[in-house]
């Protein structure tokens, strides 16, 4: 269905505004959701801004997205699907904690030595999760200081959606991606300075110095395009297969002895200090305890070094990674446009 | 018709076929070919289509994608990757380390139940993860609205995606009008509604919008419970696997003692002992050298045994004979300032000490260089030297302006009885005149080759030991005992849902026990039925648990000890064979060997009396029910009042009494003025209960009777004593229980019935006889009620675990389903405009 994008009737007005703009007289219009952002705009990654980003999308994946997916809304898109895909780990997380934590009802799991399996199956899954996520930044930091380039670097992203009714006025909302998340359409035209007074090239200038192709390029933008797609692809690629081996280390850590301490005085009362310093101070000695035990193994031969090995190979997967990013082979030579193009061979522009 | 401009620069530039068809070796493509054609200004045909998921294609499909996987690979490092083939390696990725987990895990240092377990809850987890979107989505959907949410379509570039993933790029294109009309038909979409394939593809998007939202929501709590559902289903035929596994692997180790014994050989004391004899060899035996090879052979020992190293260690490297030669006198003459100083200056105590030149000349003078002596030789010597530091004083007196010393106070200064504090003593024993010869290095590599040997013996017996009878949930014993106990309720036929209902009450269990024990003893098939079951329970035990297995055991572990002992004693290692076979090594009491000897003896008997006091107590039940060899309550000369008394505490206590109940508490408050005169037999009502005609009936005050010193020995052989009834005698004969069962009452009747009763010392049943408590409470087993209200709890446990999760999950699943028929839930357009054309 084509719905007229502008009410002539309410005068409302659908593109997304910001929050500090003057607000006019019409209550209508008061009523109209108002965006952080009215159009797409670059943010610095930093801590804050992650923390931000992690929240938002944590609340509407726990909230907004189910209600909107469980509709059968036209809006719920692939994004959404994506941002709901955290739910099952830290639900499930909690369900394994509850299903194997029961033990002062039910002993059926004492005698097969369950319930410390379950409940290492449980902090195993979290420490998967969250083995995975951290790992990321083992290769994207060091690209990031090695080639300037950020693979994280997030915008916000102003969504025109179709309205859900006839009178539908809140048809605008925001998501949160990544410059890079596309190696086949990064969206470029985040990174150029407009209307700031920058030289609109500085992002690529920065970069085109620090891959050492000098300053002052005429366009550095297109010169340096190609081989930051080929840095993404090879640190995606990279960090893709590493950061799965990452998350195997954080549930090896996970399946280790010392953490019967922990589960021995864990628990849900945090409205008891006494309690919760107590599981906090023991969460820490265990943690170390058993990355410890992780690493030393037990036996000999590969059962004692099996620890040693899995980190080697997490290791060895993410220094391989960065090295190979780091190896770029199309660094253009400088040569001018004339030289590029062979007049005697025919070609085809597709 | 309007101007082709392609045409126009065609016929313009004079371009035809002709032109590229003159040059050789010119690629397939040709753009004037194209051109001419027509057909490179049409986008190309697209050749996308749905995948076959059948399961014929799925080998063909697999194949495909590994070539598509190893591609990516190669193009995701070569910096080539597009963003397809970067979401495959994300796949490669999670495979990779899924492989890697499963290798760590089966590397891992674990008992073998935990790592399957580890392994079964890992691949459970994984395995709920992908059933549930099989079994709560999947499934429904293809049978409420025909939908595949699980469909993959491969894309004009040969690219696999799954159809729903992106719900606003659904590519539609890809089903047939006949396949749509299909879907719509199956969801009653009405067969004349106008562009009635948009209205269906609209259904559709919903569907698997709502589909895909419904499995993220549900995975998180349907995983974990599905899971755990797996797991607790599959751990009880996991732990007879691995329990049967064991216990063969077990036996075989034993079998194969030489060869066990090798691969268990850890050679680091041997070692250590090298690289300490490489060190000290030839250098004189202080006590540094003894106290260094003392750790070395104690660490990680027991403690007992190590003391007894230690003693030897000790004796062997005892110091003798001590030299005499001038390194010492700088240390004599050092010791003997330091003691001075304690009382006078120290400048006076310099001048007055025997000079090293003074010490060197006595030494010479005397004859005593370069000589070994015995302490006990060297009271000349010590005459001499504390002669010249008198000598020294008096020098020192004469001179003038000196204070005056006392010769006599200097002398009791520098001379004590203690060795150790006599500084001149101290010093002539300063070098040893043994060294760390040839043949001591002999002596001390032969006693580690022997303790390195015996430690390999003592790993393998200690981990038969363990594996066989050890509290531990994976010894085979344990894993016999919980099977038998888990089917004993089921033999005896009682009612789960009141079993369950007393698992709070020990006396209410007791009730439900006896009831039942009086049900089964008083009809004979039933009887000859339950006994026959749990005699083969029983027996399966001994099947298990061979009596030849424990008799192997014990003589490797004999044979271990007096080989090591005899080794040891020819290195005169005499306080360390003390201790491992005892000071009397026939019967080895208080001995290391004893301890291991009998920790697997008593660990057997405490299960196996277990179920032999059911068997016992069942069988006397039977006995009392049929009045056959009960002598107690069918002798004439017993009054009906008293046999009424043992009868009752006969049935009690088989039920309930501790070890500790017979040793303090074994006392029976009755009437003191019994009936003497009626003397009638026992009679029982038609259920089988006792009818009594005088317990409980009247109101009396009651005590234990002191004087009836046979009311005790009465009960206790008409629990445990004579033959057992005749028809368990022919039940238990041809499964060898008889024997092991009567020897199994004698002992109870001897050393229970033997032991002193301090309240009333005189009441034993036969001859007093000596025992240990632990000896008693392996006896007495388990009482039957505590054996029963801890089987109730157990089950009850399960089964409330079971019915929690197991109702969680099937309310998850209704829920998940049910909400599927509110799904694709779409308004029918009303069309006023009848001229709309339809397409369906």
């Amino acid at each position: 269905m084509i719905l007229p994008i502008n009410s002539a009737n309410n005068r409302i007005n659908f593109s997304a505004e910001k929050k500090s703009e003057p607000q006019t007289t019409n209550p209508l219009e008061d009523s109209v959701k108002k965006l952080p952002y009215s159009h797409d705009t670059l943010l610095k990654n930093n801590f804050w801004t992650r923390t931000r980003i992690g929240f938002d999308k944590f609340t509407n994946a726990m909230t907004l997205y189910p209600a909107k997916g469980l509709k059968g809304s036209r809006n719920s898109n692939f994004y959404e699907f994506l941002t709901m895909g955290s739910v099952p780990y830290l639900v499930g997380s909690l369900m394994l904690m509850s299903v194997f934590n029961t033990n002062s009802k039910f002993n059926v799991f004492g005698r097969s030595k369950a319930a410390p399996l379950g409940r290492k199956m449980a902090l195993g899954v979290l420490f998967y999760g969250l083995a995975k996520q951290i790992s990321k930044s083992f290769i994207s930091t060091p690209v990031k200081a090695l080639t300037g380039v950020d693979m994280n670097v997030p915008y916000a992203k102003v969504v025109y959606e179709h309205p859900e009714y006839v009178d539908d006025s809140d048809i605008t909302s925001v998501e949160y991606h990544k410059v890079y998340e596309s190696v086949d359409f990064p969206y470029w035209q985040m990174l150029y300075n407009e209307n700031n007074g920058k030289p609109r090239n500085e992002y690529f200038d920065k970069i085109a110095q620090k891959l050492g192709m000098g300053t002052n390029l005429n366009d550095s933008d297109q010169e340096v395009k190609p081989l930051i797609k080929e840095v993404i692809t090879k640190a995606r690629a990279a960090t893709n297969i590493s950061s799965y081996l990452w998350a195997a280390v954080g549930l090896g850590v996970a399946f280790q002895e010392p953490w019967d301490d922990f589960f021995k005085v864990m628990t849900w009362k945090f409205w008891d200090k006494q309690k919760i310093v107590k599981a906090a101070t023991t969460f820490k000695d265990s943690l170390f305890d058993s990355a410890k035990a992780f690493y030393h193994g037990e036996g000999k031969g590969f059962t004692k070094h099996a620890g040693k090995f899995l980190l080697g190979a997490a290791a060895a997967s993410t220094i391989l990674g960065i090295i190979n990013v780091m190896n770029i082979s199309g660094k253009p030579a400088k040569m001018s446009a004339g030289d590029v193009i062979d007049k005697k061979e025919k070609y085809v522009v597709n | 018709m309007r101007t082709n401009l392609i045409q126009n620069y065609i016929v313009n530039n004079n371009l035809s076929m002709g032109s590229s068809q003159k040059q050789e070796n010119t690629p397939s493509f040709s753009v004037q070919d194209k051109l001419y054609n027509r057909t490179f200004i049409k986008p190309l045909p697209p050749t996308a289509k749905l995948v076959n998921g059948s399961i014929l294609n799925a080998p063909a499909e697999l194949v495909k994608d590994w070539v598509y996987e190893a591609k990516s690979f190669k193009n995701g490092f070569a910096g080539k990757a597009n963003d397809h083939e970067l979401g495959k390696l994300n796949d490669v990725g999670m495979k990779l380390g899924g492989l890697a987990i499963a290798c760590y895990l089966a590397a891992r240092k674990a008992t073998p139940l935990t790592k399957v377990m580890e392994f079964v809850g890992l691949g459970s987890f994984l395995g709920a993860m992908s059933l549930w979107p099989k079994l709560a989505i999947q499934l429904p959907a293809k049978l409420i609205h025909n939908i595949n949410t699980r469909q993959a379509y491969e894309d004009s570039n040969g690219r696999k995606k799954p159809f729903p993933l992106d719900t606003q790029f659904l590519p539609f294109d890809l089903f047939s009008d006949k396949k749509i009309d299909k879907i719509g038909d199956w969801q009653r979409v009405p067969k004349d509604l106008p562009n009635r394939r948009d209205f269906i593809q609209e259904k559709m998007r919903k569907e698997y919008v709502q589909n895909n939202t419904l499995w993220m929501m549900t995975a998180g709590f349907a995983t974990p419970v599905m899971s755990a559902l797996i797991c607790n289903v599959s751990t009880p035929y996991i732990e007879k696997f691995l329990a049967n596994r064991d216990n063969k692997l077990n036996e075989k180790m034993l079998e194969a003692f030489p060869k066990s014994v090798e691969a268990a050989k850890d050679n680091s004391l041997l070692d250590r002992v090298n690289t300490f004899i490489q060190f000290n060899k030839d250098k004189p035996l202080n006590d540094n050298v003894r106290k260094e090879l003392s750790s070395i052979f104690t660490q990680g020992i027991n403690p007992v045994l190590a003391d007894g190293i230690e003693l030897d260690i000790e004796n062997l490297l005892e110091n003798k004979k001590f030299i005499i030669d001038n390194s010492i006198t700088e240390y004599i003459n050092k010791n003997i300032t330091l003691t001075l100083t304690n009382s006078i200056d120290e400048d006076i105590a310099k001048q007055i000490v025997p000079t090293t030149d003074q010490i060197s000349a006595i030494f010479e003078k005397g004859g005593y260089l370069n000589k070994a002596y015995e302490p006990q030789e060297h009271t000349k010597l010590i005459y001499e030297l504390r002669s010249a530091l008198i000598d020294n004083v008096n020098s020192f007196n004469k001179i003038e302006g000196n204070p005056k010393l006392n010769p006599d106070f200097i002398e009791d200064l520098v001379s004590n009885v203690d060795l150790q504090a006599d500084p001149i003593k101290k010093g002539l024993k300063k070098v040893p005149a043994r060294t760390f010869d040839v043949e001591l290095q002999k002596t001390v590599k032969s006693i580690a080759e022997t303790l390195t040997d015996f430690n390999a013996k003592q790993a393998v017996l200690h981990r038969y030991a363990y594996k066989k009878v050890a509290h531990a949930a994976d010894s085979t014993l344990a894993f016999e005992y919980n099977k038998i106990t888990g089917q004993i309720a089921k033999i005896l036929k009682i009612d789960p849902k009141e079993f369950e209902n007393m698992r709070y009450d020990r006396e209410l269990m007791n009730k439900l026990i006896r009831s039942t024990f009086i049900r089964i003893a008083s009809d004979k098939q039933e009887y000859t039925s339950v006994m026959t079951q749990l005699a083969d329970l029983v027996s399966g035990l001994d099947t298990n648990i061979k009596d030849s297995d424990i008799s192997s055991f014990n003589k490797h572990l004999s044979n271990s000890f007096s080989d090591t002992a005899t080794e040891l004693n020819s290195s005169g290692m005499k306080h360390t064979v003390d201790r491992l076979l005892g000071l009397n090594p026939q019967s080895g009491r208080g001995s290391y060997r004893k301890v291991m000897e009998d920790f697997v003896a008593d660990r057997l008997h405490g299960v196996k009396y277990a179920m032999y006091r059911l068997i016992s107590s069942l069988d006397m039940f039977r006995r009392i029910e049929t009045l056959e060899n009960a002598s107690v309550l069918t002798n004439p000369e017993i009054p009906r009042e008293v046999k009424e008394a043992h009868l009752e505490m006969s049935m009690r206590e088989a039920l309930q009494a501790h070890s500790s109940d017979y040793a303090i508490k074994f006392y029976d408050p009755r009437n003191p003025h019994f009936n003497t005169q009626d003397k009638s037999p026992i009679e029982f009502n038609a259920d089988g209960t006792p009818n009594y005609k005088y317990l409980g009936k009247e109101k009396l005050k009651k005590v234990d009777v002191p004087q009836d010193y046979k009311y005790f020995q009465n009960t206790m052989d008409l629990m445990h004593g004579g033959s057992m009834h005749s028809e368990t005698e022919a039940i238990l004969k041809p499964k060898n229980l008889l024997e092991k069962l009567n020897d199994y009452r004698k002992n109870i009747v001897e050393i229970i019935g033997g032991e002193k009763y301090f309240i009333k010392p005189e009441h034993i049943a036969t001859i007093e006889k000596e025992s240990t408590s632990e000896q008693r409470f392996l006896l007495s087993g388990i009482s039957l009620d505590e054996l029963f209200t801890k089987l109730s709890n157990q089950k009850y446990n399960t089964k409330s675990w079971l019915k929690t999760f197991g109702g969680f999950g099937a309310g998850l699943l209704a829920v998940t389903v049910l909400a599927q028929f509110f799904f694709g839930k779409t308004k029918i357009p009303e069309y006023k405009d009848n001229k709309v054309q339809k397409n369906a």
